[in-house]
């Protein structure tokens, strides 16, 4: 089964799951133990308040502010809580570093752990059953289909999410940014980068 | 559990689509209903045991169902079947009779709260437990254990050899809390994998893997090669040191 039959499947089956999760959420409305103002609030808040934006500050202050990309990589929760951001699935923080000779990856192969607070909601590949098990036996590989070609020499440190540690990759600087400012260099910061199945 | 969940080195799964690499801010719900079952989840944390570790467990139990479902249709499988093991629903509810009234009424979580504790989290670091640590540089083994429960021990790791990189501190072990024993914490590793270590010797030879274990998913190198020297190593140690 590869990523796309998996897709066209998740296709073919929402009419049932989308009403059995309608019968779901009435009847625990109906019993009193969920507020549906509640449940839009959260909707609301993954959809349009956390996301990839929040993890580009973190990077973008780490590029610009040695000190703080000192504090980052030393005790990660605390630096990222400076800039504000805590909450679910981001309570235990690591930064792990891309330098010219290390290139990280992180992936979950066991479920789906992933740093909400800082990136929000995973994209449907990293919940996929492809990344998960390929992502820790060939990275090199995985990488290069996405278009991140290696050097052989380049050590891959890829980050399996076994606990409830989540972690964040530091991608390098891109050149010729000397003069940029920080919300400059956090807009060229991608999500991917920051999983580190991209460069940039 | 070795369920279809422990995904890590199986092959034939294909390759990956990365549809949004330029952008910036993620699609968090691909249709609305996904949305509607996640918030579910987050908003019935309060109500019988929804903490996380038992919640997964309860996805990996969907077995041969557990690939084909789709990432929100296990939340939705996991929210159903917690709320009839823990009495909060029953089977003719869900079936669609008449509804019971609960008492005392539940007081359901009101949106301030709700984003209060998204936004602060409930983190599983514990205060520490036990001096017994392994540090940083050590050997270790991790267990060839298979237990039939809940387990963030993934197989490819099991028997292989590592080194502790990082401590963490002591953090709540899922096996037990899953299993409804409790947090039981303990001390929390990185531990690194070479890769030939992990897909032998023809494997990529710049490649590490890094897990965090917990300490009793793991060995002292030697115990788990020869336990009876270890035994009389330690009997000895504790001979010379009384």
């Amino acid at each position: 089964m590869s990523a796309h039959d998996d897709h066209d499947h998740h296709q073919k089956i929402p009419s049932d799951v989308a009403l059995r999760a309608r019968a779901l959420e009435t009847l625990l409305v109906e019993k009193g133990l969920v507020r549906r103002d509640t449940l839009d609030r959260i909707i609301e808040f993954y959809e349009h308040e956390v996301g990839p934006h929040l993890g580009a500050k973190v990077v973008a202050k780490a590029w610009i502010d040695p000190d703080y990309k000192e504090r980052l990589l030393a005790d990660a929760t605390a630096a990222i809580a400076e800039l504000g951001l805590t909450g679910l699935q981001g309570e235990d923080m690591v930064v792990v570093e891309n330098t010219a000779d290390v290139h990280n990856l992180v992936v979950c192969t066991l479920c789906s752990c992933y740093p909400w607070a800082v990136l929000g909601l995973p994209p449907a590949w990293y919940k996929s059953p492809a990344y998960r098990s390929r992502a820790v036996r060939e990275p090199r590989a995985l990488l290069a289909e996405l278009g991140v070609h290696l050097d052989a020499a380049t050590e891959v440190r890829v980050w399996d999410s076994t606990a409830e540690v989540r972690y964040l990759v530091l991608p390098r600087r891109p050149p010729q940014t000397e003069g940029a400012t920080e919300k400059e260099l956090a807009s060229l910061v991608t999500r991917n980068a920051m999983i580190g199945t991209a460069i940039g | 559990m070795n369920g279809p969940h422990d995904l890590g080195g199986m092959h034939g799964f294909g390759t990956i689509e990365v549809e949004e690499l330029s952008r910036i801010r993620a699609r968090a719900f691909e249709r609305p209903w996904e949305g509607r079952v996640f918030a579910l989840v987050l908003a019935m944390g309060a109500f019988g045991d929804g903490n996380f570790d038992r919640g997964r467990q309860l996805m990996e139990q969907l077995g041969p169902d557990y690939l084909a479902t789709p990432y929100f249709g296990r939340w939705l499988h996991m929210l159903r079947t917690r709320c009839l093991q823990d009495g909060l629903l029953s089977e003719g509810e869900l079936r669609g009779e008449r509804l019971s009234t609960p008492d005392p009424a539940p007081t359901a979580v009101d949106p301030e709260t709700m984003m209060w504790i998204v936004r602060n989290g409930a983190s599983a670091r514990r205060p520490a437990v036990t001096t017994e640590c392994y540090a940083v540089g050590d050997r270790v083994l991790a267990r060839n254990i298979h237990p039939e429960g809940h387990t963030r021990l993934p197989r490819y790791v099991r028997g292989r050899r590592g080194t502790v990189v990082r401590t963490h501190g002591t953090f709540v072990l899922p096996d037990a809390r899953a299993a409804g024993r409790g947090e039981a914490p303990e001390p929390l590793y990185s531990v690194r994998f070479a890769g030939t270590e992990l897909w032998g010797a023809d494997s990529d030879p710049a490649l590490g893997v890094y897990l965090d274990l917990w300490h009793s998913h793991l060995e002292p190198e030697a115990a788990g090669r020869e336990h009876v020297d270890h035994g009389a190593h330690a009997s000895r140690r504790a001979h010379a040191n009384g």
